[in-house]
């Protein structure tokens, strides 16, 4: 799937000299663990509701299965969405952002739970119990 | 005193309210008593409200800064997101989001 080359950009902007380079790390890597997770369900037949905000669909479908696979990369997209929107919106100076750490943190984030929706899509069964938690 | 009564504390308003008005306020003082007893070197912890913007839900953000001698926070921030989703439900624990960092003007 293509949301995870979101990830080479991150690393690449990471390596820039900026408050803003961080940030848009930051915001490069919640986009690739997202787009992975949107693209999975769709895959799995999982259809938001007309309407509804595609971002926080994701992020309950994987909060609201019973596996605990899924609820872990639900917890690592609620911290990287808060991460985005404090990238992307709240622009007023904060140490979050006056060093490459939060952007490291955010990029290692990413990588560790797309390796395990890896995981999860490669193995036939994991992938269908996967499926199979998911809320009606 | 206990060394968790020591770290101070911030609750802006705006969460204090968004936790009440979810009867959130139990489960966040449980959160942010698990924090303090489980990251080292936590030197401070801002709770605020998260603004939804462009997705989809608002929420509360407890803000957790470490002094800069400590290992990555990676570790300790998995191990309390671990900790949250098995100790609440979904309806619980998707209001509340922790981000934990280290910086040096934080102490260490």
């Amino acid at each position: 799937m293509a949301g995870r080359n979101f990830l080479n950009v991150a690393r690449f902007v990471l390596s820039g000299q900026s408050e803003y380079h961080w940030r848009a790390a930051v915001i490069h890597a919640y986009y690739a663990l997202f787009l992975e997770c949107r693209d999975a369900l769709l895959a799995w037949g999982q259809n938001p509701a007309q309407g509804q905000n595609v971002h926080a669909w994701a992020r309950l479908r994987f909060a609201y299965s019973s596996s605990a696979d899924l609820k872990k990369i639900a917890g690592a997209l609620d911290k990287l969405v808060r991460l985005r929107n404090k990238a992307s919106y709240e622009l007023t100076a904060t140490a979050l952002f006056s060093s490459p750490a939060t952007a490291q943190d955010a990029i290692q984030t990413a990588e560790h739970e797309l390796a395990l929706l890896d995981q999860i899509l490669a193995d036939p069964l994991r992938r269908q119990a996967a499926i199979t938690s998911l809320p009606p | 005193m206990s060394t968790q009564t020591l770290i101070p504390t911030t609750i802006d308003p705006q969460a204090a309210s968004f936790a009440a008005r979810f009867g959130l306020q139990a489960p966040l003082a449980e959160m942010v008593g698990h924090l303090k007893q489980h990251v080292p070197g936590l030197q401070s912890v801002v709770v605020e409200y998260a603004p939804a913007y462009d997705t989809g839900e608002d929420g509360i953000l407890i803000q957790a800064w470490c002094n800069a001698a400590q290992p990555p926070q990676q570790q300790y921030w998995q191990q309390f997101s671990d900790w949250k989703t098995a100790r609440f439900s979904a309806d619980v624990w998707r209001h509340v989001t922790l981000i934990l960092s280290c910086d040096e003007r934080h102490g260490g």
